[in-house]
């Protein structure tokens, strides 16, 4: 019998409370301001319903199997969290759009407080027995919160602690970033977390979704990297750049892939190989942050 | 100006309603996998439900 409420419930309610409060704060002074609440009330539950609408997506040939009513017990099966932010950028625009607010600004002011509430569902998912990666050799150093016991009083590499302070990180660069409002915030936090998730997804050893061998949040990741690249480079009419630099990334996620394939299938140290992976996807994220940063944006101009 | 500080009020309230409803509707992805996996076995027919 399934509790009511369980801690990672509560936590992940926790964690988007958290960025409520941080969104009303941070926009108090902003033509936002009065529309902060009325933005919160669209995007939670938008982002709610995005991200169990895409896990569904993704294990269709499950609920064809099982039947599609299952798709509405809510409390059974699972969520993406992709999905979610999905859900929320796209009620972002609407509403945006509906109340005559700059775009970018809204998506600026959404960012900070959007990481925040990833953080606190991460660190969350450790209480679940979740974001755990592989199992600690013994005589390694793993103290906490390197590594913690599973339910069964194994040690495992602590990943959830790992995406959670990558985010904190992000969040804590991105506030030094003035002005906010151009979308330079947005498309930098995207690509950060993004880049970051190529790696952390390859560390879990847990229920992660996957399609055959492929994990579906590490193809979203890339091809999140790929469409910031592409948007920033075509803003500026850049096609020829535009086009050279979209085969140097997919290059990068080409080898990315080869090492996903070395950890399965041979025998070369697993340390090595996650190295290797976190270069090549550290060079994706400044390659793309670059475009970013040299890109002119719409509300850059005067 | 009461007007706003009622309609505020509302929202907060809604929003509070939305939490709730977002603890509730979350539960442990290691508990929504486990069910998952019974109900795979059920549907397969290698369980039978009590």
């Amino acid at each position: 019998m399934m509790p009511m409420f369980t801690l990672y419930g509560i936590c992940v309610a926790c964690g988007t409370l958290a960025a409520i409060l941080l969104f009303c704060i941070r926009t108090r002074h902003t033509p936002l301001a009065s529309h902060a609440l009325n933005l919160v009330l669209c995007a939670v539950p938008a982002g709610l319903l995005c991200a169990r609408i895409i896990y569904v997506l993704f294990r269709l040939p499950f609920y064809t199997m099982i039947g599609f009513e299952k798709i509405f017990y809510l409390r059974s099966g699972g969520y993406l969290l992709y999905g979610a932010m999905l859900g929320v950028v796209c009620m972002a625009l609407l509403y945006a759009k509906k109340a005559g607010l700059a775009v970018e600004a809204v998506l600026d002011h959404l960012t900070v407080p959007g990481l925040v509430c990833i953080a606190v569902c991460r660190l969350a998912e450790g209480s679940a027995g979740e974001g755990l990666g592989n199992w600690v050799e013994e005589g390694a150093f793993a103290p906490f919160p390197l590594a913690v016991q599973n339910p069964y009083g194994e040690l495992q590499w602590a990943v959830f602690i790992l995406e959670a302070a990558a985010a904190l990180i992000i969040v804590l660069l991105l506030m030094q970033r003035r002005p906010v409002g151009s979308g330079r915030c947005f498309l930098t936090g995207l690509t950060l977390y993004a880049g970051c998730q190529v790696v952390f997804e390859s560390l879990r050893m847990d229920s992660v979704l996957k399609i055959g061998f492929v994990r579906v949040s590490q193809v979203i990741s890339v091809v999140l990297i790929l469409s910031v690249f592409l948007y920033c480079r075509l803003l500026q009419n850049k096609r020829r750049e535009a086009l050279t630099g979209a085969m140097l990334i997919l290059a990068g996620v080409a080898l990315i892939g080869g090492m996903e394939w070395a950890l399965e299938k041979t025998q070369v140290s697993n340390i090595v190989i996650y190295l290797c992976m976190s270069a090549v996807s550290l060079g994706l994220m400044v390659y793309t942050l670059r475009a970013v940063n040299d890109c002119t944006l719409p509300m850059d101009r005067p | 100006m009461n007007n706003v500080k009622i309609r505020n009020c509302i929202k907060w309230i809604l929003v509070a309603g939305i939490l709730v409803l977002l603890a509730f509707l979350v539960p442990s992805p290691a508990m929504m996998e486990s069910e998952t996996m019974v109900r795979d076995n059920v549907y397969a027919g290698s369980v039978i439900p009590e």
